[in-house]
């Protein structure tokens, strides 16, 4: 056991942002008081109800996890009026080892048109998947299928594709609806999604996630986390198009258009040196090995998932690291940064705000990092903004 | 007793009241925690993280190591660190899964400063109850093992956006928390916190002249010695009758009403004071039809409101300044 260091440049999503993927729901905290305090105020921030019941250690050892919840859940139902109930508890029930079915099943027959998740805030759980991957199985359990439309489903990500990104509007030329949860107004039009004749997983976090529903629904998946080059990219793409029944893509064009947009990018940079962090992109690794093929000058790379030869990689959880960091922080006041890490410890006041789990992949990833490199490098902003992450992200 | 908050976000929980205590002591602190506990303080309890070089970590504690008892690597993860850090002192502190299966950290602090020969301490938190608890121990703690931690006793930016001045010749403890550390240095020391000219002059130990009583009726919500001292402040200088409450317990002596939970916030509020001190929160409630002056407070709000600066030298006349206009702009509307 090392101990491990968290920046200011850490962490933004958490579930108060998560659980909004689902239209109509409304969250009840069933922990300890100190795990609540950040879902309420991220909710505060952003105009969310919250319903948070403290549970005392008396309470927990003795048992009384579930009938406090079943006491709770009519108040906080009579207040939101919500169609949806995620029911959280956190790490100390792991220990405790309550019977989440003593509350849901009454609370289901109680309740028939209220939607009831079993949820669970449990860092400390690292024997099972972790909680964002359940996250993304519970959300999608409310798909249900009772037809076949002609869309396909985002998965995994929690940002909905922006539509520059080629193969969205591939799709749409075509007359496809690429469907998000983040887009879905209501709990009907999100369990819609279930009749998507596709999911395409981009985030590796969902991919429980899709593959349940191919067990429930039938839904089938393609999986385009991962990909290392344009050939492999091409042939998920042909793959996706040959499923869909529509014309293949042209990514000869597609790659051509990329690193022209990638070399503008880098024009306009002219050298400028740029520091990514991790958490910008699941795949940093290879985002930045792609725009420095491109001619932008990648200094350094917050990345400890991924080794390369070309920039350094840092591993910022190591004390050491941490410590010699904090030594000779902002060590790189004139560089663009990306990822809250990396703004953090160069102490630029040029910088873009990317966070994981959006939906940029395939070439647009590179460009769209590019272009809002070269954006922000003409633009001061506070570095003290990454502080802002649940409550005030401008990520999200 | 559990509670449902539905208006409110719980304070800041003991575990941040402790790390926020020794933040900038020079020690190395270590949250036995998963990881959540620390982000949670680090996120949105402590404004001084941005830039700090405090040596505050987490030891990423998980379920196995839990369940199997990983003292030993907990001990060898802090000695490794501790060599290189070459700390004043060391502080572990409690969060619910070790609380909950009692863990014995005293111990572990133990056996930590017997292999690193640094000073070492637990903080027994436990993630159940809020910050004035933590800061609380992690001062007694800290005076024990290492002296006072200066003339100002009890200041985390939890309550007060700035350390204040200490206007007195002897200690000064500006929370409530810090009470018991000041009682044992064995030296002087005055309670309060100085917000107002005759109030600074009081806690001076010097007589002072009250103003001449009004029938403006004034509560004032927030940590117990803020609340208190701003009472009396505004009290001395313009009169008012005022009454100070918290969300936190206190010594009675401190005369601070205790507000344990939603309901007897509206209790309190349905009593129809003239003016209201207290955090922007409160006026979700709806309640207080009366003048809000509003003052965040870290600990309840984080900092979802723009601080107001403790070091003000006319906060009362301001307050008053406030008030006189809402009066005046409510008697014309009537």
């Amino acid at each position: 056991m090392s101990l491990s260091y968290f920046s200011p440049g850490s962490g933004a999503w958490n579930l108060a942002h998560i659980v909004t993927q689902l239209p109509e729901s409304t969250i009840l905290f069933a922990t300890p008081s100190a795990c609540s305090r950040i879902i309420a105020l991220s909710s505060l921030e952003k105009g969310l109800p919250f319903h948070c019941l403290d549970l005392s250690m008396q309470e927990l050892t003795l048992g009384l996890t579930e009938e406090k919840i079943l006491e709770a859940v009519p108040k906080v139902l009579e207040k939101s009026k919500a169609k949806a109930l995620f029911i959280f508890t956190a790490c100390v029930d792991t220990f405790i080892g309550s019977d989440h079915e003593i509350f849901l099943a009454p609370l289901r027959e109680q309740y028939p048109n209220v939607l009831f998740i079993d949820a669970r805030m449990d860092p400390i759980n690292r024997a099972t998947m972790p909680p964002i991957v359940r996250m993304h199985i519970s959300l999608s359990e409310n798909f249900k299928k009772t037809g076949e439309e002609k869309a396909v489903n985002i998965l995994g990500s929690f940002i909905a594709p922006e539509d520059d990104q080629e193969l969205v509007r591939h799709l749409k030329k075509h007359g496809f609806e690429v469907r998000h949860m983040q887009n879905m107004k209501t709990l009907e039009e999100h369990s819609r999604m279930g009749n998507s004749m596709l999911n395409l997983l981009v985030c590796p976090v969902g991919m429980a996630a899709v593959k349940a529903l191919q067990e429930r629904l039938g839904q089938p998946f393609v999986n385009l986390c991962g990909l290392k080059n344009i050939e492999e990219l091409t042939a998920v793409y042909d793959d996706i198009c040959d499923r869909l029944g529509i014309p293949h893509m042209d990514m000869e064009a597609e790659q051509k258009e990329a690193q022209l947009r990638i070399g503008n990018a880098a024009d306009k940079l002219n050298g400028r040196p740029v520091v990514i962090g991790g958490e910008s992109h699941n795949h940093a690794g290879m985002i930045a090995e792609a725009l420095h093929k491109n001619g932008i000058n990648i200094l350094r790379l917050f990345d400890s998932e991924r080794k390369d030869e070309h920039f350094e990689n840092i591993d910022t959880e190591a004390v050491e690291q941490a410590k010699a960091f904090a030594e000779k922080r902002f060590f790189a006041p004139e560089a663009v940064a990306v990822g809250d890490t990396a703004i953090y410890f160069t102490g630029t006041k040029h910088f873009y705000r990317q966070i994981r789990f959006n939906s940029h992949f395939g070439l647009y990833a590179a460009v769209k990092m590019a272009e809002e490199l070269a954006k922000a490098a003409n633009m001061e902003r506070d570095p003290r903004e990454i502080q802002k992450k649940g409550h005030g992200c401008s990520a999200l | 007793m559990s509670r449902l908050s539905m208006v409110l976000p719980n304070l800041t929980p003991d575990e941040g009241g402790a790390a926020s205590a020794l933040l900038h002591l020079g020690g190395l602190i270590v949250i036995h925690d998963a990881a959540g506990c620390l982000e949670n303080y680090i996120l949105f309890d402590e404004p001084r993280w941005f830039g700090s070089d405090a040596m505050l970590y987490t030891s990423r504690l998980s379920q196995m190591e839990a369940i199997l008892g990983g003292d030993e690597q907990l001990v060898s993860g802090i000695t490794e660190a501790a060599e290189k850090m070459q700390p004043k002192f060391i502080a572990i502190i409690g969060s619910p899964v070790p609380a909950l299966i009692g863990m014995d950290l005293d111990s572990t602090a133990m056996i930590v400063e017997a292999e690193t020969g640094i000073p070492s301490f637990a903080v027994n938190t436990s993630g159940f109850y809020s910050y004035e608890k933590g800061v609380e121990e992690a001062l007694i703690k800290y005076t024990e093992r290492m002296g006072k931690p200066g003339d100002i006793i009890g200041y985390t930016p939890l309550d007060l956006e700035t350390m204040p001045e200490n206007p007195t010749n002897k200690n000064l403890v500006v929370s409530a928390a810090g009470i018991e550390a000041a009682k044992l240095t064995g030296e002087d020391f005055v309670i309060g916190i100085p917000l107002g000219k005759k109030q600074k002059e009081k806690l001076c130990g010097r007589e002072v002249l009250p103003a001449e009583k009004t029938d403006t009726r004034c509560l004032v919500i927030g940590e117990p010695v803020y609340a208190m001292s701003l009472a009396e402040a505004l009290s001395l200088e313009y009169g008012w009758d005022c009454v100070a409450a918290s969300l936190t317990e206190a010594p009675e002596e401190l005369g601070v009403r205790y507000l344990p939970d939603e309901v007897a916030v509206e209790r309190i509020l349905a009593e129809n004071y003239d003016v209201l001190i207290a955090d922007p929160l409160f006026e979700h409630f709806g309640i207080h039809s009366g003048c809000f002056v509003k003052i965040p407070h870290h600990a309840l709000s984080s900092d979802l409101f723009t601080p107001i600066y403790n070091k003000d030298e006319n906060l009362c006349g301001n307050i008053k300044a406030f008030y006189d206009i809402w009066r005046n702009n409510n008697e014309e509307n009537d």
